[in-house]
């Protein structure tokens, strides 16, 4: 065989192994963090806690409201800590533990952080405050329009120019959480549903920011230390500040403070739920940053993005059977679940078609694997 | 103990200072500073250049096999990648 030959076929060989271990990472990362999305939503309906007990006693109860505030706030603290910490041992492992001190006093460094803030305490406060509400279901469809917001924060703050498909495709997210926000209407949803809608884009937005200054100022940082830098700062600023500003000023109807949800989450088998979440967020993470280099960072997102559509699904898998379709579309309403369906799954293609060119996708997967399949 | 940039840092600045580049000549350039790091790798080194393709630092030029059918990606550093090194090497390096 020819040189030219040999060298094409080994090249064909490696590209598409690489395509079939992005592709493989970005589905991991995808599911992950969909498990990591249906841990925290179960934990609603695991009776862990002491203060989560409250809701059972007295639904409806003062309690009950603080229990959907106060501990998923003080949750997600540990949830991004474990993470952090996964993700050290990980790198130290790996003998990154001075690239790590290293990179902290840089400026790409330092934009992390800012990203760790605004990803951390803002958009997963708000993400899970609104898990504690009557919004819970829409979570995984709401706050995939992240991608959504990226797209058009990157227009205005790195003025990118967007593509018709970009548009077309945000336009068919928004219509997507329309008929998501129109079922809440249909359902006769409790108070708090509107309030949760808009944790869940608050979320989106923060996470939306998060990417795209992520993406403006740190390639120049391996991404493995860019995602520990940011679930440290995440991890120590949500505890700080939710366990701290709801240590100072508790629920005046109850009295439940921060430190009370520090406690129960300490002392119960909540602990064990946050070390789970925290290293499928970490696994999540790293897949996806790995997906991102093998297959290009817009396929990587669109498979990362699927979590919203697993979080429903492990749901229904890892929680009681009556929890979950509580938690899918409550259950004297059943009728809704298909405009539900039909609003996941329009804000999923949307998400998709942002990040990925059809036409550039059909075209790598003719072009890239036959040859490859039959080298290898 | 003398004061290093992160790795990442140190490879774009070596990637702008040639020609061309590949994880076997990063290898050999930049063993002298960080061969005693764990991740100092030929292996690791491909995901390193791998990396700064997807994020539009670096652009592949050419690849080459070895006698042992080995594949051997060259890369030489973008614009983007220059701007970046421009305005984020930090000044006690650069002075």
């Amino acid at each position: 065989m020819e040189n030219s030959t040999k060298l094409a076929n080994a090249l064909s060989r490696q590209r598409a192994s690489m395509n079939r271990a992005g592709t493989a990472s970005g589905v991991v990362s995808g599911l992950t963090y969909g498990l990591n999305g249906a841990l925290v939503g179960g934990l609603w309906y695991w009776s862990f806690t002491t203060i989560y007990n409250y809701c059972y006693v007295s639904p409806g109860d003062a309690a009950c409201y603080a229990a959907a505030i106060i501990a998923p706030l003080v949750f997600v603290a540990f949830n991004d800590l474990f993470a952090a910490a996964y993700l050290t041992i990980y790198n130290v492992a790996q003998g990154r533990g001075r690239e790590l001190v290293n990179s902290f006093r840089t400026k790409p460094g330092m934009i992390m952080m800012v990203c760790g803030l605004i990803g951390g305490p803002m958009a997963q406060g708000a993400y899970y405050i609104g898990f504690g509400t009557d919004a819970a279901a829409f979570a995984g469809p709401i706050s995939a329009l992240y991608v959504v917001f990226g797209v058009l924060l990157g227009r205005v703050i790195l003025r990118q120019v967007m593509a018709r498909r970009v548009w077309a495709g945000i336009a068919i997210s928004v219509m997507g959480a329309i008929v998501i926000g129109l079922t809440g209407n249909a359902l006769d949803v409790g108070s708090t549903f509107y309030l949760g809608i808009v944790c869940f884009l608050v979320a989106a937005i923060g996470w939306g920011f998060e990417g795209t200054v992520a993406a403006y100022g740190t390639p120049m940082i391996d991404p493995k230390i860019a995602v520990n830098i940011r679930f440290i700062t995440s991890g120590i600023t949500s505890l700080v500040v939710f366990v701290g500003f709801l240590t100072v000023f508790p629920d005046t109807a109850t009295g439940i403070s921060g430190f009370d949800a520090f406690c129960d989450i300490v002392t119960t088998g909540t602990f064990g739920i946050a070390m789970l979440s925290g290293l499928a967020g970490a696994v999540s993470f790293l897949c996806w940053y790995r997906a991102n280099n093998m297959i290009g960072v817009g396929r990587g997102m669109a498979l990362n993005v699927t979590y919203a559509a697993w979080t429903p699904i492990i749901s229904m898998l890892i929680i009681l059977p009556g929890s979950a379709l509580g938690y899918f579309a409550y259950q004297e309403s059943i009728g809704a679940l298909p405009f539900i369906a039909v609003g996941v799954v329009l804000v999923l293609i949307g998400s998709i078609i942002v990040s990925v060119d059809p036409r550039e996708f059909l075209h790598r997967s003719r072009g890239g694997d036959p040859e490859a399949e039959v080298s290898g | 103990m003398t004061r290093m940039l992160p790795f990442r840092f140190r490879l774009m600045d070596y990637l702008a200072s040639v020609d061309e580049a590949s994880p076997r000549t990063a290898i050999a350039a930049l063993g002298s500073e960080y061969g005693d790091r764990k991740f100092f790798t030929e292996k690791k080194l491909v995901e390193d250049f791998l990396s700064m393709q997807a994020n539009g630092i670096a652009e592949e030029t050419r690849v080459t096999m070895d006698d042992a059918g080995g594949l051997e990606c060259f890369y030489e550093i973008t614009d983007y990648g220059r701007d970046l090194l421009d305005k984020y090497l930090p000044a006690w390096y650069t002075n």
